[in-house]
């Protein structure tokens, strides 16, 4: 999987990371809706990946725990 | 007495992924490699299957079923951290879980009643929190349990108050444990439900299907014992398959991917201190015909040059009969290495150690095909499927 780092702007508390919007391709994309959340483990340490739906787009971007970054992982249109 | 819980999230790898994309919602959906990567359907949805399309289909004929059909690549890992999920919260509610794969368990309680309340909360908790739905099947034995989590699903539940009358008006496919062949051999002597089986005698039994009869009488009077059910989780075997993008009858092509199986199940011995001393080779023709050959060695082995070797013994002796699809091997006999280690005495081995660290060290620094030996130039497509350990 491809990944490229992307800016984040996120809630951070009560034991959660919510995404509400990030930066890419110049673009300031709002998340209208967290579909999905799911945590993975590599050597880079723990992972929180999130399913999230803007627009007519799906975006998979994660968050790294170790290092404090987030990434997009992948991209697809929302409309069937 | 125990009463069992079998909970299976219904169509696993699918419904995570329409949770995720929930625009698929109603959708068939199936979760596999792409159209020309040759791979099979592991999941489908609920939609996809009123196609006919069911898991282990090649995707290009659940295409050719459903041109329409949405698939997804698979995603290991996010099933594996939803599967930890799902357990965790049945630990957390019933507070003992038995898992038996990645989207199965059994969990027990002596109250009947206690179960069944736990069983609903813990379904009801998954679809809050997950997203997917799950079938319960409820049963004083694991066995007719798992046959009633197939009930009503998806989203099923059900309970089964009388397991004995239950299992022998059972169809005799819908039995786990029995496959497609002991299915067909059963059904061509007329035998279609468990039932039927009682009116054999065992001395008959015994003559048509051997230690498997023990089995078939056991069913119809559940004596099974619940332990078959149990995962084991000791390593039997490390193997690894390969599917070639065309189907091939080239011995050179298919020899280099045997070669290229072999290193990396010495990677995996390698990670888990593992050697083993029966190597199985598998062959899958065009049509799928599918055979296997066996060799039982005098020693220990661990390094990919003697899985190659052993295996193109193996191999040599075949004579092909049609274009191969897919090549597999397999190491068994499987136990711990290091006390066992054979003494470095003579300085061959050290040298050789010394290479293959060195030839370790170039792969992880510049990539997995920064180094290559003659025989890899055949290959052209490294990635090998089932990049797990075999119980």
């Amino acid at each position: 999987m491809n990944r490229e780092q992307i800016f984040v702007l996120a809630y951070f508390g009560k034991g959660k990371i919510v995404p509400k919007t990030f930066f890419w391709k110049g673009k300031t994309i709002k998340v209208e809706k967290l579909t999905y959340s799911w945590k993975t483990v590599d050597e880079d340490g723990i992972k929180i990946h999130f399913s999230t739906i803007s627009g007519s787009f799906y975006y998979h971007i994660v968050y790294s725990l170790s290092t404090n970054r987030w990434y997009l992982i992948d991209v697809e249109s929302a409309i069937v | 007495m125990i009463w069992w819980t079998h909970l299976d999230i219904d169509s696993f790898f699918a419904s995570v992924e329409i949770a995720s994309r929930p625009y698929y919602k109603g959708l068939p959906l199936a979760v596999g490699g792409s159209e020309h990567s040759r791979t099979v359907i592991t999941s489908a949805s609920y939609k996809a299957r009123e196609y006919g399309i069911k898991a282990g289909m090649p995707v290009y004929e659940a295409l050719s079923r459903c041109p329409h059909l949405i698939v997804i690549k698979p995603d290991m890992e996010k099933y594996l951290s939803i599967s930890k999920e799902v357990f965790k919260i049945v630990q957390d509610i019933a507070g003992n879980v038995f898992p038996y794969s990645i989207d199965e368990c059994f969990f027990c309680s002596t109250i009947k009643d206690d179960l069944i309340v736990k069983s609903l909360m813990i379904k009801k908790t998954i679809k809050e929190k997950l997203k997917i739905t799950a079938s319960c099947g409820i049963s004083t034995k694991k066995i007719v349990a798992k046959i009633a989590s197939d009930e009503n699903k998806p989203n099923g539940f059900f309970v089964v108050d009388d397991p004995l009358n239950y299992i022998k008006e059972k169809e005799i496919e819908k039995v786990p444990g029995i496959g497609r062949k002991i299915e067909k051999k059963l059904k061509s002597y007329g035998i279609f439900y468990v039932k039927q089986i009682d009116e054999i005698p065992f001395s008959v039994l015994k003559k048509l299907f051997k230690h498997y009869a023990y089995f078939l009488k056991e069913l119809t009077c559940l004596k099974i014992n619940d332990d078959i059910y149990k995962r084991i989780d000791i390593v039997k075997s490390v193997g690894n398959t390969h599917t070639f993008s065309e189907d091939t009858f080239e011995k050179e092509k298919i020899l280099s991917y045997i070669s290229l199986i072999s290193k990396h199940i010495e990677k995996r011995l390698l990670d888990d201190f593992f050697e083993g001393n029966r190597i199985t080779l598998t062959v899958r023709y065009s049509n799928f015909q599918t055979f296997t050959k066996q060799k039982k060695l005098e020693r220990y082995i661990h390094e990919w040059k003697d899985i190659f070797e052993e295996t193109k013994k193996i191999f040599e002796k075949i004579i092909l009969t049609l274009p191969v699809r897919l090549v597999g091997i397999s190491v068994g006999g499987i136990r711990n290495r290091g006390i066992y280690q054979e003494l470095a005495f003579n300085g061959d081995f050290d040298k050789r150690e010394r290479l293959k660290e060195y030839i370790e060290m170039i792969k992880n620094k510049y990539g997995e095909s920064s180094i290559l030996t003659l025989r890899d130039l055949y290959v052209s497509d490294r990635k090998i499927r089932g990049n797990r350990i075999i119980f």
